[in-house]
């Protein structure tokens, strides 16, 4: 549990992070002129698993951003 | 009437039915004669051929105050009595009292410059009618005008008043003042009031008494004299501490402390109700001020306020600008990374073969009895190199 927490909390707190790690990734497949399967095949997966905790975390945000956009209308 | 008296016996029986006869005479005074403690003198009719012989104890004279000569006019209030040594009738007077203006005149003046001189009228002497007088004796006769009047003119300031009630002419009135002054000296008041109404001035004589005015001016409780008279002031007036004319000023006298109280409680109210009208109208002014400033700086508050939320709803907007571009920049590496999926080829029916995580390219790659893994597009194969 406490790894699972803390690759949790890594997430969470680094989103700009995994943006620029995806990025790279991204970056990566463009200047491959022939992908090597199992390079790729890793970049898939580690860019498959940034997109899943960084869309976890931009879904928090959202319903926080939702709360927030709440109280501000009430308060004005 | 068969019991047989003695001289004595029979003289005391007759005694006690003369003081039936006891009564007021007017007569002209002849041969006076004192001897130790007793006049002697005879009252003649100037008109006809009449005379009584009188006697009077000298105490009673001098609390009459008349000096007794031939010729004068006087009335006098006594009994008559059979005197048992001599078996002579005499009138036993108790009161003598001059008759006659002129006589009286002289009398009065006499006896007046004797006590000035004597200094018995003097400021000094007096004492200070007390102010907020609440219990007051009066001496007065409850008969005539005068105590209704007092009384009347008396204002509704709770007073206690206690009536003595005297002759205030005639012989009995001397003995009734000096009995009424020896009570209320006695009695708890603030102030002693004695008044009758005017008249003449043999009616005034006990108020001229000597003894009654030497009593006045000594008096230990403060005392208001109220006579009315024409010319000749009464003696008492001029030894009391205070003189007024009538009856209704001694009135004034003593409702003056508190009608000018009530005056000053009435100016009181007024001026309080004034300072309190200053006090609310200043107090309301300030308050005015105080509102408008509070108004002033509620608006500039919440003026404040509004400026923080904007500013936070901008910051706000902001963040989430950045959230929607980070939300858009994911969805768009979702969709590369997705494009750049080897796995993608999968779908249309080839296969990757990996020995060992590592994708099979050559047939060298293996060797006989290894295992694969064939990764299809819904799976994985696991299989046996032949």
């Amino acid at each position: 549990m406490p790894h699972k927490k803390q690759e949790k909390e890594n997430t969470s707190e680094h989103i700009t992070h995994s943006l620029q790690k995806l990025q790279e990734i991204v970056t990566w497949f463009e200047h491959q002129k022939e992908v090597n399967l199992e390079e790729g095949l890793q970049k898939v997966k580690e860019g498959a698993d940034l997109i899943k905790h960084s869309k976890a975390r931009l879904k928090e945000l959202d319903n926080a951003f939702k709360e927030v956009e709440k109280d501000l209308d009430e308060s004005k | 009437m068969d019991k047989v008296f003695t001289i004595s016996e029979f003289l005391d029986g007759v005694n006690e039915g003369l003081t039936s006869y006891g009564g007021q005479l007017i007569g002209e005074v002849t041969s006076v004669v004192i001897r130790a403690s007793a006049v002697y003198f005879n009252l003649k009719d100037s008109k006809e051929n009449a005379s009584l012989a009188c006697f009077m104890w000298l105490r009673d004279l001098n609390m009459s105050g008349v000096e007794l000569k031939e010729g004068l006019e006087v009335q006098v209030l006594g009994i008559p009595q059979i005197y048992k040594p001599t078996g002579r009738l005499n009138f036993q007077v108790k009161v003598v009292q001059l008759v006659g203006e002129g006589a009286l005149k002289k009398a009065y003046l006499e006896l007046k410059a004797k006590l000035e001189k004597e200094g018995v009228f003097d400021s000094k002497k007096k004492k200070e009618i007390p102010a907020y007088i609440k219990k007051i004796g009066v001496i007065t006769s409850r008969d005539g005008a005068v105590i209704h009047d007092f009384l009347n003119n008396l204002g509704r300031y709770g007073y206690d008043t206690q009536l003595f009630n005297v002759h205030v002419e005639g012989l009995h009135a001397l003995k009734d003042i000096r009995k009424a002054l020896v009570h209320f000296a006695k009695t708890d008041v603030d102030v002693v009031v004695l008044i009758r109404g005017g008249g003449s001035l043999e009616s005034f004589a006990a108020f001229n008494n000597e003894m009654l005015v030497r009593e006045v001016s000594e008096y230990s409780k403060p005392l208001i004299s109220g006579l009315g008279h024409d010319k000749d002031v009464p003696l008492v007036a001029l030894a009391s501490d205070l003189m007024t004319s009538t009856p209704t000023a001694v009135t004034s006298v003593i409702n003056e402390s508190w009608e000018q109280a009530a005056h000053l409680f009435e100016n009181l109210k007024y001026e309080l109700f004034r300072w309190g009208q200053d006090i609310i109208s200043q107090k309301a002014e300030e308050l005015y001020v105080y509102e408008k400033y509070l108004v002033e700086k509620s608006f500039a508050v919440r003026s404040y306020i509004q400026k923080i939320i904007d500013s936070v709803s901008e910051h706000f907007r902001l963040l989430k600008t950045k959230l929607d571009v980070q939300k858009q920049l994911l969805s768009q590496f979702e969709r590369q990374i997705d494009a750049y999926d080897p796995r993608r080829v999968l779908k249309v029916g080839y296969s990757i073969v990996m020995s060992k995580e590592k994708v099979i390219k050559y047939i060298s790659d293996v060797k006989k009895n290894d295992r694969i893994e064939i990764q299809v597009s819904d799976g994985s194969i696991s299989a046996k190199v032949l």
